[in-house]
C-alpha cells in the first residue's frame, strides 16, 4: 500500500507545472468560495440575529392559539414554574412581553400602535433598546410611561415630557385609558416599526390593559443560532404543549426565512459554476494524465498489475492534488474569515444607509462557522471522486496491447 | 525429461478479419521447454511480435491454442489472466518501459509487491537480483538517470523478479549500441544456464541469433526453420 501511495505522490510531480496550476485552480475556488459563504452567511446570521432579537426571538412561547389570534386575551399568567422549566433546556435569556394594540392621541392628532409591555432591564440585555433611545429614556420599573417610535413622535407631535391619551380594550372586555407621559423616544431603524411601535413598561402596561401577571409571549434567546433547533425541541418537549405553542422564528418570520433562503440560493449558484468551471480544469489534468501515460498503463497490465489497482492509484493521484488544493485553501480560509468575524467590514456611503435603514449595523461580518470549510472542502473532493471515475472506467476496460501500441 | 513451459498449437492470428484481413500467423506449432534459449528470428512483420504477444496472453489467437505451464490461456478470464502473468511470465520490451518515477529496485519491488510479498522478501530479492544484473551500484537511481543497457538489465531484473516460468523479450536489443547489446545478452545467457531460466526473445539482430540457443524462423507468419545448436535439455 506504501508504495502504491508513494508511485501516486510522484506521479503526480511527473508534470509539475501542470499540477501546481490544478492545485492552484482548486486552492483559489475553495478559497473564493469559503469567503464567499462565510461572509454572506455572517451578513445572514447578523440580520437574523438582529431581526429576531427586535421581533420574536429565537423561540416564543404563547398561550395556545395565541398566534392564529394575537389579542390579548389569549395571553397566559407569568408564572415562575414555566420560567424554571424553560430556563432548565439551557437558554440564554427569557424575556416576558404583553403586545396589544391601542389608540394613541395626542392634541388633535391619533394614530393605531402596536403597544409593547417590556421588561426593561431584560429587554435592553436582548434587543438593545436602550442604545436606540435618541431622546428620554425607557420607563422605570412600574413607572406609567410610553416610549414612542420616532416617526410616531413625530405624527402626534409629542415629545417627551409631553403626554398622550391611551384608548383601548383591555383583558376580558376591560376598558383600557390612560394619559402616559412620553418618557423617550426611540428610533428602531425600520419605517414601519418607527410609525407604530410604542413600548411601556411590562408591569405598566398589564395596570393599563386590566392584564395583572398576564403576558402574550416569553421571548427565548438562544446563545448561538445554531443552538435554536435544539433548544426548541427542548422546550417544545417540557412545556404543556395543551396550554402552550413554542414556536421558533423560522415559524413567526416566514419571510425572513424565505429571504435568506433565496438569497442563499442565487449565492450558490455562483458557487456551484466556480465549481463547474474547476471540474473542467481538473476533468483536462485528468484527461491528459489518462492520455499521456496509456502506453505505461498498457505495459503495467501485461506484467501482473490488476486494473484496479492501476484505477486505484490514479484515483489516488487526483485525490491528492484536490486534497492539497483543498487543505492549503482551509488553511488559509479559516483564519482569514475568523479574522474578519473579529474585525467585520465596516460599509460606507449610501449601502451603509440601507443598512441603517434596516436597523442593522452596516457591517459585513464573516461567519466562522467551520462547517461552511468543510462543506466547501467535501463538495470539492466530492466532484473530485466523481470525474476520477472516468480514469477508473477507462482503466477497467484497458486492453493491455493496444495501450502498449498506443 | 524437462518441463513443457509452452505448447503452442495451430496458432492462427488474423487482424481486421471483417474488413481488410491481414493473416499475421498461420498454422504456427511451437513447443518451448523449461531452460530453452530461444530466439524467435525474421524479418519486420514477420509474425514475431504477434506470437510473443499471444504467448505472453496479450493478444488472442484466431483460432489454435496456447498452453502456458499446463494452462490453456483461452480458458482464463481477464484478471485470471492479469494473475497469470504476473506469476508465470517475465516480460522484457523494446524500449525498457520502466516506471520512470520508481527507482532501479522501486521497479523490481513492485512486480513483487504486486505478488504479495513482503516488505523485507522484497528488498531481499530486489538487491539480489540487481547484484545478478550487475546493477548494484545503481540501487537508488530511477531509469531516467541510466543508459539504454542500463535500462534494459533492470528490466530483465524485474522480468525476473516473480520468478517466472519464462521471460518473454521482444527486440530486447533493438535500443541498444552494440556493446550493451552484447553485455545484455551475455548476462540473459547466464541466467539462462545458472537458473534454468527460459528466455524467448524475438530479434533480427544475427548477434543475438549466433548466442541463442535454439532459433526459430518466422516468415510471413509461418515458421519455416527451428535449429537447436545444442541439445535443449544442455543448455
Amino acid at each position: 500500500m506504501n508504495m502504491y501511495l508513494t508511485l501516486a505522490w510522484r506521479n503526480i510531480w511527473r508534470n509539475r507545472r501542470r499540477t501546481l496550476i490544478t492545485m492552484a485552480s482548486v486552492f483559489f475556488a475553495v478559497l473564493l468560495a469559503i469567503i464567499m459563504r462565510s461572509a454572506t452567511k455572517g451578513v445572514y446570521e447578523n440580520m437574523t440575529d438582529t431581526m429576531v432579537r427586535f421581533s420574536s426571538g429565537y423561540i416564543q412561547v404563547h398561550a395556545k392559539g395565541y398566534w392564529d389570534e394575537r389579542i390579548i386575551d389569549n395571553s397566559f399568567s407569568n408564572c415562575q414554574a414555566l420560567w424554571r422549566r424553560i430556563e432548565q433546556t439551557g437558554v440564554s435569556s427569557i424575556v416576558p412581553r404583553l403586545e396589544t394594540f391601542a389608540l394613541l392621541a395626542a392634541g388633535d392628532k391619533s394614530r393605531p400602535v402596536a403597544i409593547t409591555g417590556i421588561d426593561p432591564s431584560r429587554e435592553s440585555g436582548i434587543t438593545n433598546i436602550g442604545d436606540k433611545i435618541i431622546e428620554g429614556r425607557l420607563p422605570k420599573n412600574g413607572e406609567q410611561g410610553v416610549v414612542l417610535g420616532v416617526t410616531l413622535s413625530n405624527i402626534l407631535r409629542a415629545q417627551v415630557g409631553d403626554s398622550v391619551v391611551l384608548l383601548g380594550q383591555g383583558y376580558h372586555g376591560n376598558m383600557a385609558a390612560a394619559l402616559l407621559p412620553v418618557c423617550g423616544v426611540v428610533r428602531l431603524g425600520s419605517p414601519k416599526l418607527d410609525e407604530s411601535m410604542a413600548y411601556m413598561d411590562l408591569s405598566a402596561c398589564q395596570n393599563v390593559f386590566s392584564a395583572d401577571s398576564m403576558i402574550t409571549s416569553l421571548s427565548v434567546m438562544v446563545s448561538e443560532p445554531d443552538a435554536m433547533e435544539s433548544a426548541f425541541h427542548a422546550i417544545s418537549t417540557t412545556v404543556d404543549t395543551n396550554l402552550y405553542e413554542v414556536m421558533h422564528w423560522k415559524q413567526m418570520l416566514p419571510e425572513l426565512d424565505q429571504l435568506v433562503e433565496a438569497d442563499s440560493a442565487g449565492h450558490y449558484i455562483t458557487i456551484y459554476i466556480l465549481y463547474l468551471v474547476i471540474s473542467f480544469g481538473l476533468f483536462g489534468t485528468m484527461l491528459m494524465m489518462t492520455r499521456e501515460r496509456l502506453h505505461e498503463f498498457g505495459i503495467l497490465v501485461a506484467i501482473g498489475m490488476h486494473k484496479r489497482v492501476l484505477g486505484f492509484i490514479v484515483v489516488i493521484e487526483l485525490f491528492l492534488i484536490s486534497a492539497i488544493g483543498v487543505l492549503a485553501a482551509s488553511s488559509v480560509g479559516y483564519p482569514l474569515v475568523n479574522w474578519f468575524h473579529q474585525h467585520p467590514i465596516r460599509v460606507g456611503g449610501r449601502v451603509a444607509d440601507v443598512y441603517r435603514g434596516f436597523g442593522l449595523e452596516a457591517i459585513i461580518p464573516c461567519s466562522n462557522d467551520p462547517t461552511v470549510i468543510a462543506y466547501q472542502a467535501l463538495l470539492v473532493m466530492l466532484v473530485t471522486m466523481l470525474l476520477a471515475t472516468y480514469p477508473f472506467v477507462k482503466i477497467q476496460r484497458l486492453q493491455p496491447l493496444q495501450a502498449i501500441n498506443s | 525429461m524437462a518441463q513443457t513451459v509452452i505448447d503452442a498449437h495451430n496458432v492462427s492470428k488474423v487482424y481486421n478479419p471483417g474488413t481488410v484481413p491481414v493473416k499475421a500467423l498461420t498454422d504456427v506449432h511451437l513447443h518451448v521447454e523449461e531452460g530453452e534459449f530461444t530466439a524467435l528470428v525474421g524479418p519486420s512483420g514477420s509474425g514475431k511480435s504477434t506470437l510473443l504477444n499471444i504467448i505472453g496472453g496479450l493478444d488472442k489467437p484466431t483460432t489454435g491454442n496456447v498452453v502456458v505451464a499446463g494452462k490453456d490461456l483461452a480458458s482464463l478470464a481477464s484478471n485470471k489472466l492479469i494473475d497469470f502473468r504476473l506469476h508465470h511470465i517475465g516480460f522484457v520490451f523494446q524500449s525498457f518501459n520502466l516506471v520512470p518515477v520508481l527507482s532501479a529496485k522501486e521497479n523490481i519491488s513492485l512486480v513483487m509487491l504486486m505478488q504479495g510479498a513482503s516488505k523485507k522478501e522484497r528488498n531481499l530479492r530486489a538487491e539480489e537480483l540487481l547484484f545478478r544484473v550487475g546493477m548494484s551500484d545503481k540501487m537508488d537511481v530511477r531509469p531516467g538517470e541510466l543508459s539504454g543497457g542500463q535500462q534494459q538489465r533492470i528490466a530483465v531484473a524485474r522480468a525476473m523478479a516473480s520468478k517466472p516460468k519464462f521471460i518473454l523479450a521482444d527486440e530486447p536489443t533493438a535500443n541498444l549500441d552494440s556493446k550493451s547489446a552484447a553485455n545484455l545478452l551475455d548476462m540473459m545467457a547466464e541466467l539462462n544456464r545458472e537458473d534454468k531460466t527460459t528466455f524467448i526473445f524475438s530479434t533480427h539482430d544475427p548477434r543475438v541469433i549466433e548466442k541463442a540457443r535454439r532459433v526459430v524462423t518466422l516468415e510471413d507468419g509461418r515458421i519455416v526453420g527451428d535449429t537447436a545448436k545444442t541439445p535443449l535439455t544442455h543448455v
